[in-house]
């Protein structure tokens, strides 16, 4: 884990496109958005993102390659290392932090998550889950953005006795989809939205495709069921980040009994 | 400033997923509520289902003015909840506005797949709307004559021009015919409604926004509703906007 804070001097609004995001309550409270970013600055994510898959897919974790570290999840993961952000570095500011924030009405601990996915072809589909889960982040003395690198990798493992540890909750889940492939419908590769747990995989009450420079954005709540549905005919890939928020916050909000721990 | 819910007009929109419903939704949201109704593809406002948000703005969020209500008019039980909806929601129905159609041309002859889609055609273009005004006479308006003329409650049926003239080389035959049924299902209604005060009108515009502006459509709409007139059959053409 580490400190970081953003720093790319990018104004949001000189790079947002589409400044109408929908905001919609079925089957639970979710923010879609298309052609987000100006052509340009969509240009420059997808070119870094082709040079972090220019270095390979690997079978094992990796922390410097898309590689297969995430358990029970059918993709290969990578988390920014310090310094090699790029045009993603947008993504760990604190003003893209509060577009999200604000637009839930909710609380947030500034402890953030970043993370790029890649599904190759005929990735299995996931199963429903709504991301109200733990994580753990170092101790902090300003209210600055922090970044965890490697939460994603070992989300199973609290903290050791003695170490200095944060215990915080996924409070919101952006997912942003881009360099690939362009969609149609039979492709699969869609981020499902459900109203219960047990619903069909290919059922979902939506269907969110994963169309370039398109997002999705949800509140993490016991309600939020989500699911990766399997890409049949093209790659799939995304970035996904996390906001986070107090325990409390969020066991006041929620419900302690309705988080999902990660190492139970 | 805008008004309270109570100074404002109830209106129930059907087609509200297409261009001239989005129209409709966005220039009546100052002095109207809306239970706008839509098959499944909802209309680019705020409603209870979808809010669109800048994701720069610091203002909160507004309070939706439109209600949305999925419905399959090809399903006839459909009629009677979305008027029941309606009421549910607003309290009353001031304004209905007819504008779900459907628009499928071809040659008679041959002509297998126009006929079959024939029945649908009419259902959509003139039996729905005749269906939603007497439903709606029957649950809400038909022993409220007074309060009815007081608040100028009406229908507006979306016709068009094929309803009223021939355009050659179109396959319009059994569109232009279900909308010629709609004008003069408008007519009787006209006569019919009048014993409990409620008026009835059609608009007839010509293709939109082709021929004419959506915006056009929109002002005669409204127009009809804001007027006294009863019966009538206005046509919305390039020619009349001259």
């Amino acid at each position: 884990m580490e400190h970081k804070k953003g720093c790319s001097g990018t104004p949001l609004e000189s790079v947002l496109t589409e400044r109408d995001w929908l905001f919609r309550s079925k089957p639970f409270r979710h923010v879609t958005a298309q052609e987000v970013f100006v052509p340009d600055f969509y240009s420059n994510l997808e070119s870094a993102f082709r040079s972090i898959m220019r270095k390979g897919l690997s079978e094992q974790p990796d922390n410097h390659r898309f590689s297969r570290n995430m358990r029970k999840y059918d993709a290969y993961g990578y988390c920014f290392q310090n310094g090699e952000c790029g045009p993603f570095e947008i993504f760990f500011e604190q003003q893209w932090h509060d577009v999200f924030v604000r637009l839930f009405n909710t609380t947030s601990s500034g402890d953030l998550e970043v993370c790029l996915h890649h599904h190759s072809i005929g990735g299995a589909s996931g199963n429903a889950h709504n991301d109200l889960n733990d994580s753990w982040y170092p101790e902090k003395k300003d209210g600055a953005i922090t970044v965890a690198t490697n939460v994603h990798i070992h989300p199973s493992n609290p903290p050791k006795p003695g170490e200095n540890q944060r215990l915080v909750m996924r409070s919101i889940a952006i997912l942003f989809y881009l360099n690939n492939p362009v969609w149609q419908r039979g492709d699969g590769g869609e981020t499902g939205l459900y109203t219960y747990r047990d619903q069909p995989i290919d059922q979902p009450d939506r269907a969110v495709p994963p169309r370039n420079n398109s997002l999705l954005a949800f509140e993490c709540t016991p309600y939020s069921y989500h699911s990766f549905i399997s890409n049949v005919s093209q790659p799939r890939n995304s970035l996904i980040m996390w906001i986070h928020r107090n325990f409390k916050e969020t066991c006041d909000a929620w419900g302690e009994e309705n988080i999902i721990w990660w190492h139970k | 400033m805008s008004n309270s819910a109570d100074d404002m007009r109830v209106c129930l929109l059907t087609g509200a997923g297409g261009g001239l419903g989005t129209a409709l939704c966005t220039e009546m949201d100052r002095r109207y509520l809306i239970s706008a109704v839509c098959r499944s593809k909802l209309p680019r406002v705020d409603s209870q289902e979808v809010v669109f948000v800048d994701p720069l703005s610091q203002e909160p969020k507004r309070v939706p003015k439109t209600f949305v209500i999925k419905a399959d008019f090809e399903d006839e039980s459909q009629i009677e909840r979305v008027i029941e909806l309606t009421l549910a929601r607003f309290g009353r129905i001031d304004l209905l506005i007819n504008n779900a159609g459907q628009y499928i041309t071809g040659p008679l002859v041959p002509g297998k797949e126009l006929l079959e889609d024939a029945s649908r055609m009419m259902e959509i273009n003139a039996l729905v709307p005749l269906r939603l005004a007497v439903t709606a006479a029957r649950m809400f308006w038909k022993e409220r004559r007074a309060e009815n003329i007081k608040l100028s409650r009406n229908i507006v049926n979306v016709s068009s021009t094929a309803g009223l003239k021939l355009y050659e080389n179109q396959g319009q035959s059994l569109y232009a015919a279900s909308k010629a049924a709609l004008n003069t299902l408008t007519v009787h209604m006209s006569h019919e409604f009048s014993r409990f005060g409620v008026r009835v009108n059609a608009v007839a515009p010509n293709s939109f926004p082709g021929i004419v502006p959506t915006s056009r459509v929109v002002e005669e709409i409204l127009k009809l509703d804001a007027g006294s007139m009863s019966g009538e059959i206005v046509r919305v053409d390039a020619d009349a906007a001259k």
